[in-house]
């Protein structure tokens, strides 16, 4: 009797403290070899150039009982990737990122929205150029569950913003470059 | 309107036409005021409007030069007054000067490893104040003064564009259109006209600053640099004093000119074509 009293206390214990694990907020780091800032720009209104930061780093944090997250993500904007190297240099000059004096883009959340379960928006700050402004992440896809390679926890988000690059002081050949920058964000995270 | 719209925003008018126009109304107007030298500043203050703003949220290394010329432009018409023998003043408008590129790239130069960074602060502080000293020392001949300021103008503004950076090379065109402008109301009437400090400052000021910018911040190599400071030099060369102020200004511009066109070729040769 008394055994039988104790294997059910420790089953007891053992689920009140799973729960809650799975109710406190859960930390994610992300996977620098999945994580891809993109972004397209109209080009002299006769097309959209699409680009790309190779480099991108940071972490997001979320708990689904009390319904809120966050996200911090670092761009290094050296990393710029068009396709063609003398583009990207022109990127990274003063004209467009000024990646020698601003080296790195960060995004810091305010606030995350959730549908049901699911986050659906993230409210933030990007900074970029020194300049900070409000922009907001809206959430196309996300899901969290065991990477089946490794057997890991992990979360993936896909996120789409847009921006004006004015905003941030970016004015070079406005308008012919267009001023409306889609931003795409596919990104993975480890939990830690 | 749009076709206006569409004209102003022409990099060529942004950095040719428009301060060319302004540099020669201002070097016209106020030539009785013994204030022509702002012909460079207001010529270049034209191209900041057009190309860039006056927007200081953001103290990046550009706007720390647009703010450190209009500052200039503010204290050389006083410095002006004060007598062009006076050494110390020299010496303390180029320190003052090496002082400024220092802060205007110091964020760049602290993410360079700490060698790195003592090497490009003395090459950009030594090139600003080398500059700063021998533009004073044209300060008092304005056909000099004005043809060194063409050919560096000109200089930076080209290397700079070569050098992946287009706005800084408006910025360097844009110094070298005021000049011309200055140049050409000399020609014309054949007096020269007001110079001094409210002239050679804001200009030595800017080219000691761009140059360097571009340097830093885009690909300018830096052999360029002293090829550069070589323009106020070249411009003190000694000429028959019977020539008459045109063919002055013609020979020494040219001199000025062809300093430019070596740098400018160091560039193309270094980067190869104009960014894309």
């Amino acid at each position: 009797m008394f055994r039988t009293m104790t294997v059910l206390l420790a089953s007891a214990l053992l689920l009140l403290s799973s729960a809650g694990v799975s109710t406190a907020a859960e930390s994610y780091t992300f996977d620098p070899t999945h994580t891809y800032p993109h972004f397209t720009v109209s080009h002299l209104g006769f097309s959209t150039m699409h680009g790309r930061f190779d480099r991108t780093s940071g972490k997001l944090t979320i708990d689904r009982a009390t319904r809120t997250g966050s996200v911090e993500a670092i761009i290094e904007t050296a990393s710029i990737s068009t396709g063609l190297p003398k583009r990207d240099d022109h990127l990274r000059s003063p004209d467009f990122f000024n990646t020698a004096e601003f080296p790195q883009a960060i995004y810091k959340s305010t606030a995350v929205r959730f549908k049901n379960d699911a986050p659906v928006a993230v409210e933030g700050n990007l900074t970029l150029l020194g300049v900070t402004r409000p922009v907001t992440l809206t959430i196309s896809a996300f899901k969290c569950g065991i990477n089946p390679m490794n057997q890991k926890a992990m979360c993936g988000i896909d996120a789409i913003a847009t921006l004006k690059r004015s905003d941030f002081g970016m004015k070079y050949a406005l308008p012919g470059v267009g001023d409306d920058l889609r931003l795409t964000i596919e990104a993975e995270a480890y939990k830690d | 309107m749009e076709a206006l719209n569409e004209w102003l925003n022409h990099p060529a008018v942004q950095s040719g036409i428009a301060p060319f126009i302004v540099a020669l109304i201002t070097g016209e107007l106020l030539n009785r005021l013994r204030l022509s030298g702002l012909a460079v500043i207001a010529g270049f203050c034209v191209t900041v409007y057009l190309a860039a703003d006056f927007n200081f949220e953001s103290l990046s290394a550009i706007k720390k030069i647009i703010l450190s010329s209009l500052i200039a432009a503010a204290i050389a018409p006083l410095l002006s007054l004060a007598p062009s023998n006076w050494r110390w003043l020299r010496y303390l408008i180029a320190a003052s000067s090496g002082g400024t590129v220092l802060w205007v790239l110091w964020p760049v130069l602290q993410q360079q490893g700490i060698g790195q960074a003592v090497a490009y602060g003395t090459g950009i502080t030594a090139y600003a104040i080398w500059l700063a000293v021998f533009m004073d020392r044209l300060a008092d001949m304005p056909a000099r003064a004005g043809s060194a300021g063409i050919g560096l103008g000109i200089g930076v503004g080209a290397s700079a564009l070569l050098g992946a950076s287009a706005l800084l090379g408006q910025l360097g065109f844009a110094i070298g259109a005021a000049c011309g402008a200055y140049l050409l109301i000399q020609m014309l009437s054949g007096r020269p006209l007001s110079c001094g400090r409210t002239f050679t400052l804001p200009l030595s000021l800017l080219c000691g600053l761009l140059a360097p910018a571009a340097m830093m911040l885009a690909k300018l190599p830096w052999y360029c640099l002293p090829v550069l400071a070589a323009i106020p030099v070249v411009a003190l060369m000694p000429l028959p004093r019977n020539w008459p102020l045109r063919q002055q200004i013609s020979a020494l511009s040219l001199l000025a000119l062809a300093s430019a066109a070596v740098c400018i070729f160091l560039v193309w040769r270094k980067i190869g074509g104009f960014p894309l």
